[in-house]
């Protein structure tokens, strides 16, 4: 097979069948035009040079784009990434978490399990946003090609869309959305694992910090703050920006925050006499003291983070 | 500088294309001939573009396609249909439409007439 037989059999093997023979036998006649009977192989490269890459020109003989997805639907296309792929992202690190927590950790060492469970949430993060946009990719890309020329497949932009857009001042961003969603399950997880998680380290051996029957008594509390904040996260994304009604929950919410975790840590009880006489130990001070400047401190950065959230709502949502 | 005026002046003649195209079709001709009476008038085609267009072109109905195999070589040859005829006569009206009022934005400058 000679090399002109070769690049129309390039071409050729890229279009319908219907249009095979026609095409070759009509390349067939112009490359002879273009070079003459027998041409050398210089004249031969010449002719094919300006017939150009024989993929490009079966794509023009078949009418195929010869892009993946066209100006018409990128901006859909886009905005649909924008909308699951943040969705994705969420739920695997919310699922991968629970999965890692909520397994008991035997032998491994604190570092080791840290650096595993990082190690792994963040493959399955990659995971997700490669098969996100693969699968949106592919779809698109289907749809470019099935809709006949000059159809819009999605209804176009109209200007009455504009009196929707709010002011950017005043919109919450998603990262903060996924901030609390994950730091809602991770308290959560925390909390009913925290005989295994949280401890007291010592040469001598680990006793849990927090003493669990203290702890199971406001189980039902903690589990409702719980569903209250995922509740407000879930009503932040869905209005993405503040309102008068979401800073007012928010604030709610916030208190309820400060009101909860107060009572739960005034308890006399809460830290375990054994963790709390192994930290004095070490130290060497006196008990009172410790948790008392450990409980109010912990309080405190709890009350001023709530009280600041509770504000930037409220400045936020009344500002406009 | 003079590759903003090449680029500027490729896209000015892409939308020419067609019509060039179908005023060299009112006789018949194969696709090698047709690029050479482009050559002869100056317009230098991509061949790549070519060949597909005529084919769109017969599948719009514009023009109409025969082997002729009497010759050395056979040859495929086009030449316009009666709706081909009638579409190159009024892309020939919008031209000239254009070409005027081009040729009036132009040469008017600045000059905005009151009416």
């Amino acid at each position: 097979m000679n090399l002109r037989d070769v690049y129309i059999d390039e071409v050729t093997s890229r279009i319908p069948e219907s249009m095979r023979q026609d095409v070759a036998l009509e390349l067939e006649s112009t490359i002879d035009d273009m070079t003459g009977n027998d041409p050398s192989e210089a004249a031969l490269f010449e002719a094919l040079r300006q017939l150009g890459d024989p993929h490009i020109l079966a794509a023009r003989y078949a009418n195929r784009p010869l892009y993946l997805i066209g100006p018409a639907l990128f901006t859909q296309y886009v905005n649909i990434i924008k909308i699951v792929l943040p969705i994705a992202v969420t739920v695997v690190t919310i699922l991968s978490i629970i999965g890692y927590l909520t397994n008991p950790i035997d032998d491994t060492s604190w570092s080791q399990f840290l650096i595993q469970a990082f190690l792994q949430t963040g493959a399955a993060i990659f995971n997700v946003v490669v098969q996100t946009l693969f699968w949106i990719t592919l779809t698109f890309f289907i749809i470019e090609r099935a809709v006949p020329e000059g159809e819009v497949p999605f209804s176009s932009w109209k200007p009455e869309q504009l009196k929707k857009v709010k002011p950017r001042s005043t919109s919450i961003s998603f990262g903060s959305i996924l901030f609390d969603i994950v730091a809602t399950v991770l308290m959560v997880v925390l909390y009913v694992n925290a005989e295994q998680l949280i401890r007291v380290v010592t040469d001598s051996g680990s006793y849990p910090l927090l003493d669990a029957s203290v702890l199971d008594q406001f189980f039902p509390f903690v589990i409702a703050l719980a569903a209250f904040g995922i509740a407000i996260a879930i009503y932040k994304w869905i209005v993405r920006h503040w309102t008068k009604p979401l800073a007012f929950w928010n604030a709610l919410f916030n208190i309820v925050w400060i009101v909860v975790t107060a009572l739960i840590m005034l308890q006399p009880d809460l830290i375990s006499t054994e963790a709390l006489s192994l930290i004095a130990e070490q130290i060497n001070a006196d008990l009172e003291t410790i948790s008392r400047w450990g409980v109010w401190s912990v309080l405190l950065t709890i009350i001023i983070v709530c009280i600041l959230d509770l504000a930037e709502g409220l400045i936020k949502a009344f500002r406009c | 500088m003079s590759d903003v005026k090449a680029s500027l002046v490729t896209e000015l003649r892409r939308g020419t294309l067609t019509i060039a195209v179908l005023s060299q079709l009112k006789t018949p001709q194969y696709g090698y001939s047709l690029v050479q009476a482009l050559l002869d008038a100056d317009i230098n085609i991509d061949q790549s573009t070519l060949y597909p267009l005529l084919r769109r072109l017969e599948k719009q109905g514009l023009v109409t396609s025969s082997w002729d195999t009497t010759e050395s070589r056979p040859r495929k040859y086009y030449v316009l249909s009666s709706d081909g005829v009638d579409i190159l006569n009024e892309l020939y009206v919008e031209w000239m439409n254009m070409s005027k009022t081009l040729t009036r934005l132009i040469e008017g400058g600045n000059n905005h007439e009151s009416s």
